[in-house]
């Protein structure tokens, strides 16, 4: 198993920096996530590693070795292209064998090799077949197959699963998963999807304009975000702007245009800082407006501005004074548009960071 | 590229030569008139392979499109009429409709082969003037592939400084007149000593087969994402693994179009061939040009004049499948 290890890795292209000093381990046999919005970098970083693109500065590892002096071909990595790029004049067996063919394997054993392969992503039967005459997913499993055979050190995957519809995408994501786990092949795949991300990982690099702004766990990039730009990107799509009033253990105190918040844990920043505070969508509770006396804390009343009923649950954007907050409720209870509510926001799910679209740090 | 190409193009294309080729025949210029008329074949085959490829299943005919079809048809193969019946002709004085002697009749009292018995016999030199075109052509053909594959390559993928010169410079041999290039040659290669052989010719070829290849080539190229040789690389197969693997399996298509105008443009060179051979290596378009001329259509100036179009039509029929219609109007239009 390879350890595949980035050190300060830069690119720049002209006067433009796609990539300014990266540095992230793969441990062996993990599995981890590069996220970022487009052009962030994550896709540049990747052909760097495969040796597609030369670094301008930094040193790629695996187990320790630099590779950068390899030509792709002597790497021996897989690379899973976003659009499967199966060779259209190769059969599947022609495809999935290439890379045995290359390193001049004797036919047999290629050919018993390719049926165990495709065995294992259950295209058992589908030799003959052309890539046309496939199916994405299918496309994308004779893909994965071609690269797994060569037994890489490292396994890349450049947005592997975007050009699939939903429903084979949740099927594939189980299936990436299974396969690498099973095979405990060291892989790096890149995305911008940060749910394709949490599901598939064992640890998600964060990049944002060149820069990994975060590595850790899922739990650790979904619940401690370390600015509001990632909270923002991992879906805590609500900014709440306010002024620190009180801090202290569990009772810092924010003060809001519509009124002072209780958050859960100390911030930093000296009293009275300008800080913005997230809350993801699905963490804002709702309650009639009748049931207004329950709510102790943190609470108060707001107008449905919209409700978009998305099967299972339902998107409200609801507005109170400055604030408008976007709302995903699971329970069986609507809402009608301009019907009054009372919002009520959890203590524990709001963060605060030091000011709006901030890449500081925060907690 | 939409499949809905209409066909009013190589109608007018076609119209535009049969123009043309009536005015050769007319003021004698036999030889132009050959080549006009294998160029013509190659149209109405063309048309009506695209045609064919629009209606995409047994589709009845618009009354306009119909017209179109016979107009191209009429506009091509109609010229090649007096061509064949004069080949069979012996005696054909203006203003008669038909031959006052035909050739068959004459063959048993003329002392020489005459006719076809002329132009199959071995002082014609047709079969080692064919021999010589085709061996030429397949050459150029080759040498022009390999020359321009890595040209197109560039020019298709990177960007730098002066590509739009290298690529103006590229169709300069379409612009510049043929015989202010073939003196200059000519001079220099007397000097160097590669006048009168096939080295000498093979080159001159080149000139104007290359800028087709590279236009050609360089769509090609366009169309063909770099994932795949990316892919191949990473699979393991250095570069030239690649390009036997990948690269020119999936450009075989463009290969097989650029290649066939290369043959075609080759095998049609009369000027720098005649300068460059200097009457020791004949191909058809030379010995084509010195049967006529005189300037008289006589019967061994017409055979001569339907073998020439031949090479072209075979080769073109033998491609014709491999042949996507994109890639060629790219060649032409860029």
């Amino acid at each position: 198993m390879t350890e595949l290890e980035i050190d300060s890795l830069v690119k720049r292209f002209d006067d433009v920096i796609a990539v300014g000093g990266v540095s992230l381990t793969v441990k062996a046999g993990s599995l981890v996530a590069l996220l970022g919005p487009s052009g962030c970098g994550k896709t540049t970083t990747l052909r760097m590693i495969a040796g597609l693109e030369q670094p301008t500065a930094g040193d790629i590892r695996f187990n320790g070795e630099s590779v950068l002096p390899l030509q792709p071909e002597k790497r021996n990595i897989g690379m899973v292209f976003q659009r499967y790029v199966l060779f259209p004049h190769m059969n599947v067996a022609g495809n999935v064998g290439f890379g045995l063919r290359m390193r001049r394997l004797p036919k047999a054993e290629i050919a018993e090799r390719v049926r165990e392969v495709l065995e294992i992503v259950q295209l058992d039967g589908f030799e003959r077949r052309f890539p046309s005459q496939l199916s994405g997913g299918q496309q994308q499993r004779v893909a994965i197959a071609r690269t797994v055979i060569t037994n890489p050190r490292v396994m890349l995957m450049d947005e592997p699963l975007s050009n699939l519809d939903a429903k084979l995408r949740e099927e594939m994501r189980a299936f990436i998963t299974d396969l690498q786990k099973r095979l405990q092949i060291t892989t790096l795949f890149v995305t911008h999807d940060q749910v394709e991300a949490i599901e598939l990982a064992d640890q998600i690099g964060v990049m944002f304009d060149g820069n990994l702004v975060q590595f850790g766990t899922p739990e650790e990039i979904f619940n401690r975000p370390r600015t509001s730009r990632i909270a923002d990107f991992m879906g805590a799509t609500n900014l709440i702007v306010g002024t620190l009033e009180r801090k202290g253990d569990g009772e810092s105190v924010l003060t809001t245009s519509v009124q002072k918040l209780r958050v859960g844990h100390a911030p930093p920043h000296p009293v009275g800082s300008e800080v913005v505070a997230t809350v993801r969508p699905e963490h804002i509770d709702l309650f009639p407006a009748a049931a207004g006396g329950d709510c102790a804390e943190n609470c108060f009343s707001a107008a449905i501005e919209e409700a978009v009923y998305y099967g299972g649950t339902v998107s409200y954007q609801v507005r109170s004074g400055d604030f408008s907050l976007q709302i995903k409720d699971r329970s069986t209870r609507r809402f009608a548009r301009g019907e009054g509510v009372i919002v009520r926001l959890n203590p524990e799910n709001l963060w605060v960071f030091p000011e709006v679209g901030g890449e500081r740090e925060a907690v | 590229m939409s499949r809905r190409r209409h066909p009013l193009p190589w109608a007018i294309g076609s119209l535009a030569l049969f123009v043309l080729l009536a005015a050769s025949l007319l003021t004698g210029r036999l030889a132009l008139a050959a080549a006009l008329a294998g160029l013509g074949g190659v149209v109405a085959i063309l048309a009506v392979t695209l045609f064919r490829r629009h209606q995409g299943g047994p589709q009845r005919l618009s009354p306009f499109q119909r017209f179109y079809l016979w107009f191209v048809g009429i506009a091509v193969l109609g010229p090649f009429i007096p061509l064949v019946i004069a080949s069979f002709a012996f005696r054909w004085n203006w203003p008669d409709l038909l031959p006052s002697v035909w050739w068959w009749t004459a063959r048993t009292t003329a002392r020489t082969p005459r006719g076809w018995d002329y132009v199959f016999s071995p002082i014609s030199r047709v079969l080692e003037s064919t021999a010589n075109t085709v061996i030429i052509a397949l050459i150029v053909t080759l040498v022009c592939i390999v020359v321009s594959l890595p040209a197109a390559r560039v020019i298709a993928r990177e960007n730098f400084r002066g590509k739009s010169l290298i690529e103006f410079f590229l169709l300069t041999p379409l612009i510049v007149p043929e015989i202010a290039v073939g003196l200059g040659i000519l001079i220099t290669f007397i000097q160097i000593g590669l006048a009168g052989s096939y080295l000498g010719i093979v080159i001159v070829h080149l000139i104007p087969t290359i800028p087709y290849m590279v236009r050609v080539l360089t769509s090609v190229f366009q169309g063909l994402s770099r994932d795949y040789e990316e892919q191949a690389q990473v699979l393991g197969a250095g570069p030239l693994r690649t390009l036997w693997h990948v690269t020119l399996p999936m450009i075989l298509p463009g290969i097989l179009a650029g290649g066939l105008f290369a043959f075609l443009v080759s095998s049609n060179i009369f000027l720098l061939t005649f300068f460059i051979g200097r009457g020791r290596i004949e191909t058809l378009p030379t010995l084509l040009f010195s049967e006529v001329s005189g300037g008289r259509l006589d019967p061994e100036g017409a055979g001569i004049a339907l073998i020439v179009t031949i090479p072209g039509i075979i080769l073109l029929i033998m491609t014709e499948r491999f042949i996507k219609e994109e890639v060629f109007a790219k060649g032409f239009g860029g």
